[in-house]
């Protein structure tokens, strides 16, 4: 492999996360919490060529969520988020 | 008979390292005789249930290594089952806490087939997909598989450094800075050491070629009595590890891989190199090491790997 | 059975190639019968995991080329270099065999049919394979939704879908499709050679005031390119959607 474009876009957070969010995460909208970026999940840099899933801001490179999945159990660190909208349906 | 015996999960003689925790593990789907019979036929039982409506047991062998059609025909005398309708999962299942989860969850899967729990039972094989694999060959931690080629795993972009501005520090735990800058650094004397390594994600490289400068050589003359190290990179990645695995001709600071200057995306110009550990420990493009009197998890070992990462001991997560 | 599959859960499942239908010299294009298939939205992916007899297995994304259509679902794969999986995939799999498929996955990169916005679709390289699933869906249902495709590609060679893109355009008025050939073009090509920019772009796509919804796929370098250069354009960024293909697609 070649140069440093070794991410891809949070479109494949979908696959990684849906054990743990019901409501699709890459139509979310994110908040960074270095930079203050703000847009939809979708956009953020996604490393998943590594021991686990990392997602970056694609303005700030700064870690916004980091997943680990092992046998039987997932780690999962949002710290660098500062916020997470996620598109709930109504239940009436 | 319904279906013939599946050919086992990760046979090889690099599973058998760690017997204590695996056993070649049978799951019977049939009906209520059949697992009566399983149950009472069973020799050198360790372990034996039902759930999902098969019954599981797991068998001792013998002969861990290559499971041939001969032990399949063998178990399935032994435990009269050669007539019967049963399906028979034949695999090696990791011990868990008080069970065999692998087994159970085979198990689980025999009765409702839509439940694909994931990576300790076989997926659906694609016949001739190898992937980047050769055989697995002798020496081999366990789990681990020989590859050709060099993954390039990577927790964020490959950092751009500046030769004319790259350094390495060595932090002692009283705060005392020992530096050097890219031409000092390759004035020291230099060591080639040939290794294998182990990746986390499984792939392992034997007799790798690499050259560096050893931390017996950038910690000679620095007092310390710090148990703990914490590598730092550009980027921001961290590893921790006891210093004492950083002794003793056990870690380098490594700037040329198999003949060549090492390169940006294998973590140039230099990385550390602690071979004796899983690779996520050593940490590329590495700027410096800080001495501490304790122990601070890094990047992954902060997230669920493991704090030490011995790949004979399969260390790879938290409690293992 | 209590635990059978529940709405929404994404299990990993299997699914068997039914035949193969050759693209480009080095993509063709998987029929796969997933029995159990849940239906997809076009631009959604699907995760492909590939177990060897030794147990080893590894899992790439691809794009769902096709429109839903029950059990059947077709994936466009185009063989990489030092690709793991996809010269597999490109070459070696063989109808009869079998793979894992987990999905459908993503709800942001899509286009719903019941959408009546005009759409504007942009392709680089086989960043049109999600692209092309919308474009089938919407002949599929029915839709008169005006879409047009921009797709960009290096040479006659390397186009995907290159007959059925042909005949789409030519059958329904408010169907455009547009190649833009960066290295090299057919005999007889008229128009310019080379990278996409702003002012070709006008000429190709629907104008800004039409607020298109925008769904720009393809390698990063491209995406990130087109996408700058929408909204240099006046297109509004907040109709813009993204996809990128990283070399770790391998």
């Amino acid at each position: 492999m070649t140069g440093p474009m070794m991410w891809t876009d949070g479109n494949m957070l979908g696959g990684p996360l849906h054990d743990v969010f019901r409501p699709d995460v890459t139509a979310a909208m994110a908040g960074c919490s270095n930079c203050g970026w703000t847009g939809p999940m979708a956009g953020v840099r996604v490393f998943d060529h590594a021991p686990g899933v990392v997602a970056r801001c694609a303005t700030c490179d700064q870690v916004l969520l980091r997943m680990v999945h092992g046998p039987g159990r997932a780690w999962l660190d949002l710290r660098g988020l500062s916020y997470l909208q996620l598109p709930m349906t109504e239940e009436t | 008979m319904r279906c013939a015996p599946q050919r086992p999960a990760a046979a090889g003689k690099g599973m058998a390292a760690n017997p204590a925790d695996q056993r070649l593990g049978v799951v019977v789907d049939g009906s209520d005789e059949d697992q009566e019979e399983l149950r009472g036929h069973l020799r050198d039982q360790r372990g034996a249930g039902t759930a999902g409506g098969a019954a599981w047991a797991i068998v001792q062998l013998h002969d861990q290594g290559e499971i041939s059609n001969d032990t399949l025909y063998r178990i399935r005398r032994d435990l009269d089952l050669e007539d019967s309708g049963c399906q028979i999962w034949v695999g090696l299942f990791r011990r868990r806490g008080r069970g065999y989860r692998g087994a159970v969850r085979q198990a689980e899967r025999c009765a409702d087939p839509s439940l694909n729990t994931g990576s300790e039972t076989m997926g659906t094989v694609s016949p001739g997909f190898r992937g980047r694999r050769v055989r697995p060959g002798p020496e081999l931690p366990p789990g681990q598989y020989l590859v050709e080629d060099f993954p390039v795993l990577s927790a964020g972009p490959t950092p751009r450094i500046d030769l004319n501005k790259w350094e390495l520090t060595i932090t002692t735990q009283t705060g005392q800075q020992h530096r050097w800058d890219w031409d000092a650094f390759r004035a020291l004397p230099t060591q080639s050491p040939t290794v294998d390594i182990h990746c986390v994600t499984k792939w392992s490289k034997l007799g790798t070629n690499w050259e560096g400068v050893s931390l017996d050589t950038l910690l000679d003359g620095i007092e310390t009595n710090a148990s703990f190290a914490t590598a730092e990179s550009y980027g921001g990645y961290t590893t921790n590890l006891p210093l004492e695995d950083l002794l003793d001709g056990q870690a380098w600071i490594a700037y040329r891989f198999g003949g060549e200057e090492l390169e940006p995306i294998h973590g140039g110009p230099a990385r550390l190199l602690v071979p004796h550990l899983y690779f996520w420990k050593s940490a590329k493009w590495v700027r410096g090491i800080r001495l501490m009197n304790q122990d601070e998890p890094g990047f992954w070992e902060s997230l669920g790997y493991h704090n030490y990462g011995d790949p004979w001991r399969e260390q790879r997560y938290w409690g293992d | 059975m209590a635990r059978a599959a529940v709405l929404g859960r994404l299990n990993w499942r299997a699914a068997q190639l039914v035949a193969v239908h050759g693209e480009s010299a080095t993509a063709r294009t998987l029929i796969l019968d997933a029995p159990g298939w849940p239906g997809h939205l076009p631009g959604q992916h699907v995760d492909v995991r590939l177990t060897a007899e030794d147990g080893y297995s590894t899992q790439r994304s691809y794009s769902i080329a096709s429109a839903p259509a029950g059990a059947r679902l077709e994936l466009t794969v185009e063989r990489l270099e030092d690709g793991e999986v996809s010269p597999y995939l490109a070459d070696e799999l063989r109808p009869g065999d079998r793979l894992e498929l987990r999905g459908p996955i993503g709800g942001w990169f899509v286009w719903h049919p019941g959408d009546l916005d005009p759409v504007l679709l942009l392709g680089g390289g086989s960043g049109v394979v999600p692209l092309m699933a919308m474009l089938r869906t919407r002949v599929a249902t029915g839709s008169t939704t005006p879409m047009r495709l921009v797709y960009s590609t290096r040479t006659p060679d390397t186009v995907l879908y290159g007959d059925q893109l042909r005949r789409l355009g030519e059958r329904d008025s408010a169907l455009r499709v547009e190649l833009a050939y960066t290295r090299r073009a057919p005999e007889g090509w008229q128009g310019p050679v080379g990278r996409l920019d702003g002012a070709r772009l006008t000429t190709l796509a629907w104008p800004p005031t039409d607020r298109p919804a925008c769904f720009v796929c393809g390698p990063t370098g491209f995406a990130e390119a087109v996408a700058n250069l929408l909204v240099d354009q006046g297109y509004a960024p907040e109709r813009i959607k993204t996809e990128r293909f990283g070399p770790s697609g391998a």
